[in-house]
């Protein structure tokens, strides 16, 4: 059985979020189309601005109405999210789709003991309460590694960067979800605990075949734990494909110029760093008639600024955002 | 154009239209109360007890009060007084507060600790009764004399106002650009003049335009009481509640003092809410 | 490159501060040196005491014990007003690009402040000295009437940049200047750093967490860990063959851009904290190689190729 014949978990549609403002409209994320399979660790790329986190936030209806407004489609399996009910999102939320944010200290209630945190979910999902809620808080945060019921009584600003991610984690897995979304969950924590976390994921992952959304911008992350890309720039998808192939073989040039402006630590010298020149695009509800990349690409070349590229299959699964031939990318690197 | 933060925050202050009314309306009264009475040519103290109590009428829009005084000529006027007093005691008051409160912000340790520690103990005194104390002293010296109050007052409000520039410029101290200037050798005068206090600005902005209503209140009271030197609202009111009867109401003589010093109130409420939303609009105060 | 002395000399410094009843040695006996021209990396996780360092050394934070001298002059343990005299030399370039700059001020307010103090400019040349230092920056001096809050964040760092340089310091300290920014705008400012350094001369003391970046930038590295420097190597060396096992471990910790699977376990265990060191060796608790002797005694710094290693294991 192809890859192309297992239904997708999440199918996200053509949607599109704006936030107004009284001064003027910014158009965060513009019309991006992409599936996540059952099992599958997809990671969302891109620098700041380019929507990856307000994409991911669109998914469990988290952004705040009315500056926001999110138009599109988004299914998870066979209901559809977008403009479901309040009560509707909240059985999703926690239950079907979880997820873990960048900063731990802000994502876990600094009032409420850790064991407080965990009952709740555990009462509104699952109807646990009294010893067999306990029983499962005990288990699933030894799942993620901690161990010893003192932790249960502590207050998240008592534990360490690393151990709020891991009980944001567990509070995430406690309904055994089939979708987590993982926004920069390690951005904050130093390298050797991040190492942990990215090894925890890994192995829960592994153990539930639980799908996973990562966002992040750290291209050494995407290498050890995604097993599709989705590059995102000025809130469009510009390339699309398996991870070693966008890695190592990238058919977009941002992509390919977001490679060679990253520092490598296995390289003498660090390698040489080409900076992208300019500055990401200020992104307004003016669509643009040309590419989001033209002033800042290397390849840029006439045509390029008539019209927006399509995003276009380049065989496979593989899809990109680029007038410029394959060829010509493919040969650079040769 | 570039414009300024400044610029920014007027813009967005226009655009806040609860603020805007509440600033037209005070500047609506404040034209009325200065400049009216001096083209009608009006008399707050002309008794004529012939026209006494009369409800309001062509002649007498407000009315008139027990002695035939017309009440639109003590409204006004005595709204002079009310406004003066509200941005003299303010004015006192920041300049005291925020002289004081950035030494201390800006020193931190033992010399804030010091100061502070002055602040909370004068916080703890009974402050209507000393106002009313000077009040009653001053009163035998000086009838008419408006300064005494402006001090009285603003004694009391530099407290606040001490205390909030103090919480600001502790934290604008130890911002980057604070500390940047320092390691440029900027000296502590030029640090806190020009890099500190004019990003404080904005809050002492806020601060002092909804302490105005509190002074107003609190000039009102005292007049209430009878211990205000000159014609003011709050003596207006007093005056009003005094001849609240059952037999015979002479509404009037309460209404319009009452409803100027709410409209003003209110009006300065809006406009230091609105304020703090145009210059803080990420709710930082 | 030529025998002179060096121009930052660091000795024993300690600084430690009470914080809940506890002594949190944040520094705690840091010695290197640093030459003219040349860029040394401090890396390390938190509460490394890397950034403590740093403030100590411009005089943010007070010493505890210890010196540095800068051009063989003492610049630790003085009054603020004997420190102002050196500001010239050594300029800090803070991390938040939106906290640096005082966002009343105009960009040509802000860089003519230190051209005017410390007579760089006068008043009739200052405007133009202020769009030279734009132009070193790479920003178009038709910007310089602009605010804060028109610019980015690699924007700002840029300017930031400038006005430190405004005072022509021999030495820059960045303390994670590139960390808030985006990996195609840190390129951009570290090729700046890089271009800057070969025009004037300067030496910079580079405060990051990001292994990648040291290896880009720095001439040499020192590894910093609760507190203390666990290994002093050239550049090269430390990534080639790193000699301490911390160093080790933070290498192979690292997400790789890589085709080959990653295997390795992570290190174990969590940062400690400066309130409450390990015994002995302070990373004993977390080394796959310790042994009897790392709980009980505190190991020197020893000698390895290219540097110098603070374990036992290279006695």
């Amino acid at each position: 059985m192809s890859e192309q014949d297992v239904p997708e978990l999440l199918r996200v549609r053509d949607l599109s979020v704006t936030f107004v403002t009284p001064e003027r409209s910014v158009r965060a994320v513009d019309r991006i189309s992409f599936d996540v399979r059952p099992g599958e660790v997809v990671g969302l790329v891109g620098e700041s601005g380019c929507g990856k986190s307000v994409t991911s936030l669109s998914i469990l209806g988290l952004h705040e109405q009315p500056a926001a407004r999110v138009t599109g489609s988004i299914r998870l399996g066979e209901r559809e999210l977008l403009g479901a009910s309040p009560a509707q999102l909240r059985e999703v939320r926690g239950n079907r789709v979880s997820m873990i944010f960048q900063d731990p200290l802000s994502s876990l209630n600094p009032y409420l003991r850790v064991e407080e945190q965990l009952s709740e979910v555990l009462d509104l999902h699952l109807h646990l309460r009294g010893p067999a809620a306990r029983a499962r808080m005990l288990e699933i945060l030894a799942q993620v590694g901690i161990v010893g019921e003192e932790r249960l009584r502590a207050y998240p600003h008592q534990l360490s960067g690393g151990m709020r991610q891991r009980i944001s984690t567990a509070m995430a897995l406690l309904c055994n979800p089939e979708l987590l979304i993982a926004d920069e969950p390690t951005t904050m924590l130093d390298v050797t605990i991040q190492a942990q976390i990215l090894e925890l994921l890994r192995s829960l992952q592994r153990e539930r075949q639980m799908s996973i959304l990562f966002i992040t911008h750290d291209l050494g992350v995407v290498s050890e734990i995604c097993d599709r890309v989705i590059v995102m720039y000025a809130g469009r998808i510009v390339e699309q494909a398996r991870t070693a192939e966008v890695l190592h073989a990238p058919l977009h040039p941002y992509t390919e110029a977001l490679l060679r402006s990253t520092p490598r630590v296995d390289v003498p010298g660090g390698g040489s760093l080409h900076p992208i020149g300019g500055l990401p695009p200020r992104l307004s509800d003016a669509k643009l008639d040309a590419c989001a990349f033209a002033p800042r690409c290397p390849r840029v070349r006439e045509g390029c600024t008539n019209g927006e590229p399509a995003l276009t299959n380049a065989g496979g699964e593989r899809l990109r955002r680029c007038i410029a031939p394959v060829a010509e990318m493919e040969s650079a690197r040769s | 154009m570039t414009k300024s933060p400044f610029q920014l925050a007027m813009q967005r202050l226009l655009r806040n239209r609860v603020a805007v009314l509440g600033g037209a309306l005070l500047a609506l009264i404040a034209f009325s109360c200065v400049v009216l009475p001096i083209l009608l040519e009006l008399d707050p103290n002309l008794t004529q007890p012939a026209l006494r109590n009369q409800p309001p009428s062509a002649r007498f829009l407000f009315g008139t009060d027990g002695l035939g005084r017309d009440l639109v000529a003590r409204v006004l006027v005595g709204g002079r007084t009310s406004l003066l007093v509200g941005l003299a005691a303010t004015a006192v008051s920041v300049l005291v507060g925020v002289a004081y409160g950035a030494v201390a912000g800006f020193y931190g340790g033992k010399i804030d600790e010091a100061m502070m520690r002055l602040v909370d103990f004068m916080y703890g005194l009974p402050y209507m009764f000393l106002v009313i104390l000077i009040m009653l002293m001053f009163s035998e010296t000086a009838r008419g004399d408006m300064l005494p109050v402006f001090l009285a007052l603003g004694l009391v409000q530099w407290l606040t106002m001490a205390r909030i520039v103090r919480g600001q410029v502790l934290a604008l101290r130890r911002q980057e650009f604070v500390l940047a200037a320092e390691l440029l050798g900027i000296s502590d005068a030029r640090l806190l003049i020009r890099h500190v206090l004019p990003n404080v600005f904005g809050v002492i902005m806020v601060y002092a335009t909804l302490m105005v209503p509190s002074v107003i209140i609190l000039e009102s009271f005292l007049s209430f009481l009878g211990l205000g030197v000159a014609l003011s609202w709050g003596q207006l009111v007093s005056d009003g509640i005094a001849v609240i009867n059952p037999i015979r109401s002479y509404w009037w003589i309460l209404l319009w003092p009452s409803s100027f010093l709410g409209i003003t109130l209110i009006s300065l409420n809006f406009l230091g809410d609105g304020l703090r939303d145009a210059l803080d609009p990420k709710g930082k105060t | 490159m030529t025998e002179h002395a060096p121009l930052l000399e660091v000795r024993d410094l300690r600084v430690h501060f009470a914080s809940e009843g506890n002594v949190v040695r944040a520094v705690d006996g840091v010695d290197f040196d640093l030459r003219a021209g040349e860029t040394l990396a401090l890396v390390g996780e938190s509460g490394c005491g890397k950034s403590s360092l740093a403030r100590a050394l411009v005089g943010l934070n007070p010493i505890t014990s210890g010196a540095a001298q800068l051009n063989g002059r003492t610049i630790t343990g003085l009054t603020r007003t004997a420190a102002r005299a050196f500001r010239r030399e050594l300029q800090l370039v803070f991390q938040d690009p939106y906290a640096s700059l005082n966002p009343r001020f105009t960009i040509a307010q802000t860089l003519a402040e230190p051209l005017l103090l410390h007579r760089k400019a006068s008043r009739s040349n200052v405007d133009s000295k202020v769009s030279e230092l734009l132009g070193q920056v790479g920003l178009d001096p038709e910007l310089r009437a602009r605010y804060p809050h028109e610019f980015s964040g690699g924007q700002r760092q840029r300017i930031s940049i400038a006005r430190a340089l405004a005072v022509e310091p021999s030495l820059l300290l960045c303390d994670e200047v590139t960390s808030a920014l985006d990996v195609s705008i840190q390129a951009q400012i570290l090729e700046l750093l890089r271009s800057i350094q070969r025009t004037r001369g300067l030496s910079y003391l580079f405060i990051t967490h990001d292994l990648g970046v040291v290896r880009y930038i720095a001439h040499r590295v020192a590894v910093m860990y609760v507190g203390q420097i666990v290994e002093l190597r050239d550049t090269e060396s430390l990534f080639e063959s790193p000699a301490h096992p911390y160093t080790q471990a933070l290498l192979a910790s690292i997400p790789r851009v890589s085709r080959a699977a990653q295997t390795r376990a992570p290190l174990p265990g969590e940062v400690p904290s400066p309130a409450r060191p390990p015994s002995g060796c302070r990373f004993h608790p977390r080394c796959a190689l310790a042994f009897d002797r790392c709980p009980k005694e505190h190991p020197d710094l020893y000698p390895v190729p290219n540097g110098s290693s603070r374990c036992f294991l290279n006695e």
